[in-house]
């Protein structure tokens, strides 16, 4: 959606002219530059130059898959798309979520970039980049290739952007390969030391437990918030946990940007909740000193209860056979209480795949993306893929196994939730900075939920 | 002018600690990039069995370090070079010859000192953009020739003034032309000073964050330090690759430094206070 | 002096002076000017008079941010100005040997890229792996053993005492070269006269070593404007805007919320702070020669 809400955007004649005159600009100066020592420099920069879409066998790819193990998968899955199709190379670039959010724009924004590249749903990203035209519908190709078939409509809707900045409607922008969610990741093996037997069942049950917990001296959340995202999907995952899929309409309307109010008892409860936590010891002592990926370290080392984040982590989560995975529990009485998540970064095919034999070879990369073949090759590396799992032909880690069943009941009962920081292009930062204050005891819940809802409503407010 | 009180030892212990604590951490980078993960977890002082080279290997290769050390010197070379050249031509100008409005171009220059860098990274992105140099050496070189020029101005203008004046009285008796007696006279009375200034030009150069994280992109092109921030957000569990990762980046700097550290310190402080 | 004439002597300034105003001047003003827009960066930029400057008074993170600067400023000025002259004085009673020896234990840490140094200290300050905690741990003041750069108190400091890290090595090199300019004769005479130490150095060193000062003060100050080096590898501005400084707000502004307009007039602002503060150190201590 509109980053700057407030400012005009011409038509998009503008942009085409734009782009002609910065390949004319780009060429012309190099010509100029050739003399003297200045040649060696122009060749050396030529080489570094991005192709051109004359070389439209080379599909310059970025992911960000970084870890050992998605890397592996990726590497593999790309040499097989290369060994159906001859004559075409791949140029990938695995980069860092971070790395891949603050580099995609400004390299699409300046006209060069990647051919193909995953790209973060919600305003900030997907919508800004679908609003200037960076990125290319890829409807043509969800019918050719049946991608519906494979992913219910509520997954595409997520990359869906129309021409007025709606979200949730109009062209969809790209499709995405593993599902996501967000769950309780619990060590079978700590619960039971301490005398827990079984994982708990409901909201209430997981605050006895984790009494219990703390009075062996246990640590009940492994939790790291100096950088990430567990605090807001902890947030997220117990506000959502006491919404049914009956009642999601009210919470779908917030996010797809239909207005609504985030000032509700459920989110003022769940704020309570987390605050209560924090305070209360329930948290690994010196949280908010290590990031996320340092908790999922801990915590499969064997430290920590619990554990509150998505199946990301699912990876490397296997390397531990005591740990399991779980919707986070919906309160009692709750019925299919909603699963925050949806789906990873989407794949999307960029404004540099200028002619129709790019564009096509970058749509069966897609096609290839989220086959039958690909999910099953994540899925025996643990990751949980968004279609459907043809379930007896792949034998799936326990772990996934685990997620799998969540997915599966979630995606039946239509319970799949939402990531709250999609609601506006500033939520993320108004959500994560409130929380960190929230959690160290800085504001009341009152004040943290009026604090989000001004923002929405702020953004609600603005003409797009 | 040392005498050997107890309190004199005392102190030049204490100045030894502290000088050691100073550079601790590099040794502790030293040993964590030799250690495998689970060593880690053991503790931070924990010396492993064996030290595990192999980080290396994988921080060089996956981490790119390889074309990222090119890039900075690809970078570093031009910058110094071109920038020592147009500061001769410029600063001999300023300390020898007559120019309208001297102050305003000298207070010109000042400006851009001040400034931070990311006070006109903006514009100067859009700038690029405009030129299509984004993601090219050209997009790193050419701003921090800009940003050094106000440096070698101040520092080198100062440095020609205090050249010895009977040199160049006589050579301009002999008739020479301005530009004869920078190249015969000034240029080689140069040499320490040109050299301290490639020294400074070169750490800052080396050590640039912002220009090439906003004005470069592509993998291919990316200095070191962008590099190794990048770096860090891939390898964020893998501390021994990490920490192998930052021993790259600052061995060149620090061999730099040993072997010029007096001649350095020196330059830096007699030019500094002038 | 070489009396040609004085445009053609212009050919000299020529190329340094194009390539600077090219590539720094231009963009400084077109920044200047873009704090009088709102511009989302693609399109025209929209003129709005002195609205950015308006909305900036009324801006908390803006004010949090410079309040956040000035607190750096203490680290990066005063911490490295006054360990350095201490550090200066103690080691001039040492032999030369040794002392070039410590000052080069010093000065290390102030040639490193201070993106990568952030990066080392990240680790470093971790409440679980790092080792300042498991020291503190080791001897008995794991209360101490705080989560450094998560803390609300103490995120800020502890970013700062990098920089304090950074720079004293700098400053007790640039004293230790201002000492030895001090005639001999000076503290000859005062020991003669019965001068204790704290005398001695009061009214002869101090005053001495004024210029060296003065430079100290002008580069520190420099350099805590550019603190964004630091605190973007260290804590992007967390937690939750405790860190944030006046350069980072701007490279949010503009590089995250596509609000250039709004993010230029951050960095006037900053620029102009910085002016401001350096030309204080110029009126409060004034020198001699040929620098502007």
């Amino acid at each position: 959606m509109a980053q700057d809400h407030k400012s005009n955007q011409p038509g998009k004649a503008n942009k085409g002219e734009y782009e002609v005159t910065d390949m004319t600009m780009k060429f012309g100066f190099q010509r100029a530059k050739k003399r003297g020592a200045g040649s060696l420099m122009a060749a050396a920069l030529f080489l570094a130059l991005p192709l051109s879409p004359a070389l439209a066998q080379t599909l310059t790819t970025w992911d960000d898959y970084t870890a050992p193990l998605q890397t592996e998968v990726i590497t593999k899955l790309n040499e097989k798309f290369l060994a159906d199709h001859p004559g075409v190379t791949i140029e990938r670039t695995g980069r860092s979520y971070d790395d891949l959010i603050l580099t995609l724009k400004l390299t699409l924004a300046s006209g060069e970039g990647p051919i193909i590249s995953k790209a973060n749903q919600g305003a900030q990203e997907m919508g800004a980049m679908a609003k200037q035209k960076q990125l290319l519908p890829v409807d043509e190709y969800i019918a050719k290739y049946g991608w519906d078939k494979l992913q219910s409509d509520g997954l595409l809707a997520r990359d869906r952007w129309s021409d007025k900045g709606e979200f949730g409607v109009g062209a969809t922008y790209g499709i995405s390969t593993l599902g996501e969610m967000v769950g309780l990741y619990y060590n079978a093996k700590v619960l039971k030391d301490a005398g827990i037997d079984n994982p708990p069942a409901t909201l209430e049950e997981l605050a006895q437990d984790i009494a219990t917990l703390k009075a062996k001296g246990t640590v009940p959340f492994m939790i790291g918030t100096a950088k990430g995202n567990m605090s807001l999907h902890m947030f997220a995952a117990v506000s959502q946990a006491t919404i049914g899929a009956a009642d999601r309409q009210a919470y779908d309307d917030l996010v797809y940007g239909h207005g609504g109010s985030w000032n509700t008892a459920t989110n003022v409860a769940a704020a309570k909740q987390v605050q209560d936590w924090a305070a209360g010891g329930d948290f690994l002592d010196g949280y908010q000193g290590i990031a996320e990926d340092d908790a999922v370290q801990l915590f499969v080392s064997g430290k920590g209860a619990f554990l509150i984040s998505g199946t990301w982590h699912l990876g490397e989560m296997t390397g531990n056979p005591d740990i399991h995975f779980m919707g986070v529990p919906g309160g009692s009485g709750v019925k299919d209480s909603l699963v925050v998540g949806g789906v990873d970064l989407a794949w999307t095919i960029t404004a540099n795949a200028k002619d129709k034999a790019t564009q096509d070879l970058a749509g069966e990369y897609l096609n290839y993306m989220v086959s039958d073949e690909a999910a099953a090759a994540w899925a025996t590396a643990g990751y949980l893929p968004a279609a459907a799992l043809k379930a007896d032909t792949v034998k799936v880690p326990a772990l996934l196994g685990d997620a799998l069943a969540v997915w599966n009941t979630a995606n039946a009962a239509n319970s799949l939730g939402h990531y709250p920081d999609w609601a506006s292009p500033t939520m993320y930062k108004t959500m994560t900075d409130n929380l960190a204050i929230l959690l160290a005891g800085g504001e009341t819940p009152e004040a943290f939920v009026a604090a989000i809802d001004q923002d929405y409503q702020a953004y609600m407010a603005a003409p797009k | 002018m040392s005498a050997r009180k107890p309190a004199d030892q005392l102190m030049r212990a204490v100045l030894w600690l502290f000088g050691v604590l100073t550079v601790a951490p590099f040794a502790l980078l030293v040993l964590t990039s030799l250690k495998s993960r689970e060593d880690l977890i053991a503790g931070a002082f924990v010396l492993p069995d064996r030290p595990h080279f192999e980080n290396y290997v994988s921080a060089w290769v996956d981490g790119l370090f390889g074309t990222y050390f090119l890039n900075s010197v690809i970078v570093v070379l031009p910058v110094i070079v071109i920038s020592v050249v147009l500061g001769t031509l410029c600063d001999f100008a300023f300390a020898f010859l007559k120019l309208p409005g001297k102050p305003l171009l000298f207070g010109m220059l000042l400006v851009g000192m001040m400034v931070p860098t990311e006070a006109f990274i903006i514009p100067l992105y859009y700038e690029f953009r405009w030129l299509g140099l984004i993601n090219t050496y050209w997009a790193l070189i050419l701003p921090q020739v800009g940003m050094s020029i106000p440096f070698v101005t101040l520092f080198m203008t100062s440095a020609m003034r205090q050249l010895p004046k009977d040199l160049i009285d006589a050579a301009v008796a002999d008739g020479a032309s301005p530009f004869r007696v920078l190249r015969y006279v000034v240029v080689p009375l140069l040499g320490p000073s040109a050299s301290t200034m490639s020294l400074f030009l070169f750490i800052w150069t080396w050590n640039e964050f912002m220009i090439p994280l906003i004005l470069v992109q592509d993998d291919a092109t990316r200095t070191l330090p962008i590099g190794m921030l990048f770096f860090q957000g891939k390898y964020t569990i893998d501390i021994p690759i990490l920490t192998a990762g930052a021993v790259i980046t600052l061995l060149p700097i620090v061999i730099v430094y040993f072997f010029f550290q007096r001649k350095f310190i020196q330059g830096l402080t007699a030019g500094a206070v002038k | 002096m070489l009396h040609t004439n004085t445009f053609g002597n212009l050919k000299y300034v020529l190329p340094a002076l194009l390539v600077y105003t090219a590539f720094v001047l231009l963009p400084i003003m077109a920044s200047i000017v873009l704090g009088f827009t709102e511009w989302g960066g693609i399109g025209m930029p929209k003129f709005v008079g002195f609205a950015n400057y308006v909305a900036l008074f009324s801006d908390p993170m803006f004010f949090k941010a410079l309040r956040n600067t000035a607190v750096l400023m203490v680290f990066y000025v005063a911490l490295p100005l006054c360990i350095g002259l201490a550090l200066a004085v103690a080691i001039s009673n040492i032999r030369p040997g040794e002392r070039m020896a410590l000052r080069m234990l010093y000065f290390m840490p102030y040639v490193m890229p201070s993106a990568v140094l952030g990066i080392i200290w990240r680790w470093l300050y971790n409440p679980i792996f790092g080792p300042l905690n498991q020291v503190l741990r080791a001897v008995g003041l794991g209360a101490l053993a705080l989560p450094w750069l998560g803390d609300f108190n103490f995120a800020l400091p502890a970013v700062g005492m990098v920089a304090t890290w950074y720079y004293l090595g700098f400053c007790m090199a640039i004293f230790m070269a201002g000492l030895q300019r001090i005639d001999a004769s000076l503290f000859e005479a005062a020991a003669l006269e019965g001068a204790s130490g704290r005398q001695t150095f009061r009214y002869i060193t101090l005053p001495s070593l004024l210029p060296e000062i003065r430079i100290v003060l002008l580069l520190t100050v420099i350099a805590s404007i550019k603190s964004y080096d630091l605190v973007f590898t260290m804590t992007r501005g967390g937690p939750a805007n405790e860190t944030l400084v006046a350069n980072l707000y701007m490279y949010q502004l503009g590089f995250e919320l596509n609000r250039y307009g709004y993010a230029s007039a951050v960095a006037v602002i900053g620029a102009i702070f910085i002016l401001v503060v350096n030309g204080i150190v110029h009126r409060v201590l004034p020198t001699d020669g040929d620098n502007a």
